[in-house]
């Protein structure tokens, strides 16, 4: 993979770093390190929701996200919690049209499947304190499973395609998940607790496994 | 047969019936600084001694709106939402002085089988207390503890959503230590000190503050434990009787516009009862111990910001000339500095802490700060060169404090000097706490420039 730099703000704050996370996730992929580092040019990102604005900065090879809208050469209004899904509103479109479409599809990518992502989130976290020795993931909509580690799973997560899909590749937080009805789990506090915070991890991009 | 707390020597039940104690309300402390605990019959009291009455693990691992720690985990807990135990401190058992038939008693997190739990506050502290006297020193702190009084009672102010509160002060000039606020004040504040003296706490004075409605109180030095139990009880107190006069009283660093609320804490050390900070054969009056301990202080200073400023709430107290100090800067007799010596003579020889918001958790503040000191000291740091100015409004370039939750969580997490003494356990989990509550902040409110309603909602009536 050529180098892509990938740089935050200092004291990012959650958007940024889930950015960043999510572009880092992205570009280990050959094709989209190439797409990334072809662009050059300033992105507004804008949510009606709660989640403040960022700019992300593309130039020769590095990245850098900042809070705020900070001097873009296009602006792009979507839910972060769909980036890539529906149709974002996009102001500058007709001045910068190669960076419009660059970038949305940048930010369109979507990780693999959750049959695929349960396996990549395994050999990422497995190694944790606390992690148990197997997981179930029951894809509700398929009416499937599949079990990562032991076999005898001692936490099953339930949930549609879509649900562990953006679980296991980093998109969301395990909590959160259960709170809004998206996933169900037949397991002990502590290992969902375990994998919970290995789940925030992996959306802040964050290295620490303590 | 002495009256007022109980002693060993006494038995448990005579001194119950003699002060006439049908309930003990117990106090625990969470890590966010909330206090929890039940009423209890003494005979539930007396039955479940020494280990003490049950509750829910959560009562120590939750958030400020009570949700469980669900996000991170320590092996204290049970799979299925399990119970530990409150195991009174039989030293701390007080009859309430106004109610007759209540006592007090303050309380450790204890497991069902009483073994401790590294993760419960009083014992973090007590445990680098020991390490402190294992090297043959005792530490004799003390709190100011400041807070905002509003005319509208806890009722009014839910109502109002806790803003454009009428701040109980003569006028809307923030004047320090004016007698015609205070006198507003007065009344509360009798009846809030008569209360402390019931309960065996010493304080030695209050005074009007800069903020409209703000008071300090500040207690006597004391033993780090004796005084921490003081602050929480005196929070207690505060809270009962602004909820008695119909007021309303906050604990909020910053809950609303002009002066935040700090939590000064003062300490020295005590060598076989002398003070340890003096040494009169120096021209600057500094011992040995006091440089290494200072240099433990100044080497962790920004990791310990984590503790000493808990909430999204505490940061927005710092403000350039507003008080607060802003650097990681020491000085003689520098109100500006983040540390202040005094070492005029050696009775008064002691560091003022002047980092701390006023929703500190007090246990966990003097345990984090004087495990800098304890660090200094073993590993004979020294500090950087004292700062003979005004530390504010400073170059960028001037080493600045943590000004956030997260940068200070950041400067935390790099310090190894803070786990060396209290342990990566409890560090990495305190960790995980900020980071859910910078977390649940960015995710349900945002940033802004003032005070919000997530904040007021959060904290207003927690601490």
């Amino acid at each position: 993979m050529a180098d892509l730099e990938i740089e935050l703000e200092e004291d990012a704050i959650p958007i940024v770093r889930m950015l960043g996370a999510t572009l880092k996730r992205t570009v280990r992929d050959d094709a989209y390190c190439a797409l990334a580092r072809s662009i050059n040019g300033r992105v507004a990102l804008v949510t009606s929701a709660v989640w403040p604005s960022l700019t992300i900065g593309f130039s020769a090879g590095r990245v850098k996200l900042q809070r705020g809208i900070v001097d873009p050469d296009i602006q792009i209004e979507t839910d972060f919690s769909g980036v890539g899904q529906g149709k974002p509103r996009v102001t500058g479109l007709w001045r910068h049209p190669l960076l419009a479409s660059k970038v949305t599809r940048l930010l369109a990518a979507r990780g693999p499947g959750w049959s695929e992502a349960a396996q990549g989130f395994w050999d990422e976290t497995c190694h944790r304190r606390d992690m148990p020795g197997g997981i179930r993931f029951v894809c509700t909509d398929e009416d499937r499973d599949v079990i990562v580690g032991n076999e005898t799973a001692e936490i099953a997560l339930h949930g549609t395609a879509e649900a562990l899909s953006s679980l296991l590749n980093g998109d969301s937080v395990l909590t959160a998940e259960l709170f809004a009805g998206r996933i169900s789990m037949e397991g002990s506090v502590k290992h969902l607790a375990v994998i919970a915070d290995a789940t925030t991890d992996r959306l802040l991009g964050e290295t620490t496994h303590a | 047969m002495h009256s007022g707390p109980f002693r060993e020597e006494d038995s448990l039940e005579h001194w119950l019936d003699r002060h006439h104690v049908e309930v003990i309300r117990t106090h625990a402390t969470t890590l966010d600084g909330m206090s929890v605990g039940k009423f209890v019959h003494r005979r539930k009291f007396l039955k479940t001694l020494p280990n003490g009455h049950g509750v829910a693990d959560q009562a120590l691992a939750m958030d400020p709106t009570g949700m469980p720690h669900l996000a991170f985990w320590n092996d204290f807990r049970q799979g299925t939402f399990g119970d530990i135990c409150l195991k009174p401190d039989l030293d701390t058992l007080m009859p309430d002085g106004i109610d007759p038939d209540l006592g007090h008693c303050i309380t450790d997190y204890v497991l069902p089988d009483g073994s401790e739990i590294a993760l419960c506050p009083r014992t973090m502290l007590r445990k680098v207390l020991k390490q402190i006297d294992d090297l043959g020193f005792q530490v004799k702190a003390s709190f100011e503890l400041e807070f905002h009084l509003f005319e509208d009672s806890y009722a009014d102010a839910r109502r109002k959503q806790y803003k454009d509160l009428i701040p109980v002060s003569a006028s809307m000039l923030p004047v320090i230590y004016s007698l015609r606020n205070i006198q507003h004040s007065k009344r509360f504040m009798g009846e809030v000190t008569k209360r402390l003296t019931h309960l065996g706490i010493q304080w030695e004075g209050w005074n009007d503050e800069v903020g409209l409605g703000q008071i300090e109180l500040n207690l006597e030095p004391t033993d780090p434990i004796h005084l921490a139990d003081s602050v929480v009880r005196t929070r207690q107190v505060i809270y009962e009787t602004a909820m008695d006069l119909g007021l309303s009283a906050t604990f909020m660093a910053k809950p609303k516009g002009g002066a935040g609320s700090g939590m000064h804490m003062h300490h020295s050390l005590l060598k076989e009862g002398e003070p340890a900070f003096f040494d009169a054969t120096r021209d600057d009056n500094h011992s040995s111990t006091l440089t290494h301990w200072l240099g433990g202080l100044m080497a962790t200073l920004p990791a310990t910001v984590s503790y000493l400023c808990p909430s999204i709430n505490s940061y927005r107290r710092f403000v350039d000339f507003s008080g607060p100090p802003m650097t990681v800067t020491w000085g003689e007799e520098n109100k500006s500095t983040a540390l202040r010596l005094v070492t005029r003579s050696a009775k008064s020889s002691r560091v003022e802490h002047r980092v701390g918001a006023a929703d500190l958790n007090p246990y966990l503040a003097l345990a984090v700060v004087l495990a800098g000191g304890l660090a200094g000291l073993r590993s004979e740091l020294q500090p950087p060169p004292e700062f003979t100015s005004l530390a504010w409004r400073l170059p960028e370039d001037a080493p600045r404090l943590p000004m956030t939750i997260s940068a200070a969580g950041d400067a935390l997490r790099a310090d190894t000097h803070i786990s060396s003494v209290l342990g990566q356990e409890v560090v990495d989990y305190w960790l995980k706490t900020r980071r859910q509550e910078w977390l649940s902040f960015n995710n349900e409110s945002g940033e802004s420039g003032r005070t919000t309603d997530w904040e007021f909602y959060r904290y207003f009536e927690a601490i």
